[in-house]
């Protein structure tokens, strides 16, 4: 049997939460967020019963229950997401998203738990945020120390690799004295994509978004089902354009005539996104989640 | 604040002031040493922060390869999602595109977990000695994994070509 797990214990654990976890989902679907954060809620009381039942676990086994609480923790940020993303507050909106992003990706790194659905739409969500560019600072460290045992972790005396786990704790690289700050700079490929510009959640930089919530809110679309985007190119009437007299001065200020200059602009090309609804994502996501072999 | 461009460097050159890298190859290495560069007005030596790490990873996944590591003074940490590796001088018994397979698989496990689309970047620069041409030469390179991959089936190619 293919298992999303390392463990034959974590993979029953796993197939307990399951059944609690569809129901989280379809209560986020009809957007009773409180029942979904309940359902999470009863996932944490599972997963710590069972480190209670287990004693003095395995390596392998304290691994997995590290993997299974970060897909707790997906399961909470998910929900914050959608939260945010129904209440307007699209600033905030995008750490979530971001947070529910480097969960999946640990999931993805340490198990084989199918995240396929929550993957897919959640990069999709990504485009319809006005954020292309990020901050990233550079920074003059004088050491690294080791999270877990706090020795110098790029020295030999100390057995841990960075982002790898260890009896189900993640080493990390701590940042001992930083000399001084060297650098801001713009990237299109940062560590941290929340470093962003700060809009106001009103701004016409949220405007997908603020599209998408009230499509959700309205109830013509169910969170589960979002999970498509078309862009293309429509014409679409110039909100500049001014009939004038062909043989006045242009209205866009080039200081031609409006016969040599935008007399042809009353529609310009612009860029179209439609946002379609996946009628079998919800089925798509449950599927996955009871699905007793993962991918 | 510098804008920084997904742009990719893929050179080689023939270094001019090789001293250090002489008087390194004269003392009968193997594998390879990271080495420690100026960095700006900073006092001192530095190496970018994935230095350590990547040579870590090399000890414990390739043990055949000896490692050995120059001492920084300083750290330099980039935020950036790029990955930074340090300058290295290539011992006679590591050719140049064996060392790039050991950074693609070490890039390639750091990438485990990577959402759809996400791709790596790598900046490295190695100093090795050609032997065909009696010079020493710097390889420069920056771009993603998939780039690096298609710049080692060249050196491959070249290998075969010229055995």
């Amino acid at each position: 049997m293919n298992k999303n797990l390392r463990t034959n214990e974590a993979q029953v654990i796993f197939g307990n939460i399951k059944l609690i976890a569809r129901k989280a989902m379809l209560a986020l679907n009809e957007q009773h967020l409180p029942e979904c954060y309940r359902a999470v809620d009863g996932i944490r009381e599972v997963i710590v019963a069972a480190k209670w039942t287990e004693g003095a676990p395995e390596e392998e086994l304290l691994n997995d229950f590290y993997v299974l609480d970060r897909y707790t923790d997906f399961l909470s940020a998910y929900a914050d997401l959608w939260n945010s993303i129904l209440n307007q507050k699209f600033s905030s909106s995008w750490d979530s998203l971001q947070g529910a992003l480097d969960l999946l990706r640990l999931v993805k790194r340490f198990s084989l738990i199918d995240i396929e659905f929550f993957e897919a739409q959640l990069i999709e969500l990504e485009k319809i945020y006005p954020y292309n560019v990020f901050f990233s600072i550079g920074a003059i460290v004088e050491r690294f120390d080791c999270s877990i045992c706090g020795v110098d972790i790029d020295t030999e005396e100390c057995p841990h690799m960075r982002g790898h786990l260890y009896g189900g704790v993640m080493a990390h690289a701590v940042a001992r004295k930083i000399v001084e700050m060297d650098h801001v700079a713009m990237v299109s490929h940062p560590e941290d994509k929340r470093c962003v510009v700060q809009y106001d959640d009103a701004g016409e930089q949220f405007k997908l978004v603020r599209y998408l919530s009230e499509l959700i809110a309205s109830g013509n679309l169910q969170v589960l089902n979002f999970g498509l985007l078309k862009f293309s190119k429509r014409r679409q009437p110039n909100p500049e354009y001014r009939k004038i007299g062909r043989n006045e001065p242009c209205f866009c200020g080039s200081g031609k005539k409006f016969k040599k200059c935008c007399v042809s602009m009353e529609y310009v090309e612009g860029d179209h996104v439609d946002i379609v609804a996946l009628p079998r994502c919800i089925e798509d996501a449950i599927t996955s989640l009871m699905s007793p072999t993962g991918r | 604040m510098h804008s920084l461009e997904s742009k990719q460097i893929c050179e080689t050159v023939v270094v001019d002031d090789d001293a250090n890298f002489r008087s390194y190859i004269k003392t009968n290495p193997t594998g390879f040493v990271v080495v420690t560069e100026p960095y700006g007005e900073l006092d001192g030596l530095t190496l970018p922060s994935d230095a350590g790490d990547f040579s870590k990873w090399v000890r414990q996944n390739t043990p055949s390869v000896n490692v050995e590591t120059h001492k920084a003074d300083r750290y330099i940490v980039r935020r950036s999602g790029d990955y930074w590796l340090p300058l290295v001088f290539l011992a006679s018994d590591i050719a140049l595109p064996i060392y790039l397979n050991l950074v693609a698989n070490y890039i390639y496990d750091k990438m485990k977990g990577a959402l759809k689309g996400e791709a790596a970047r790598v900046h490295l620069s190695a100093v090795y000695e050609d032997r065909n041409a009696g010079v020493v030469k710097r390889f420069n390179f920056e771009g993603d994994l998939d780039s690096l991959q298609k710049v080692i089936k060249r050196f491959d190619l070249n290998q075969f070509l010229d055995e």
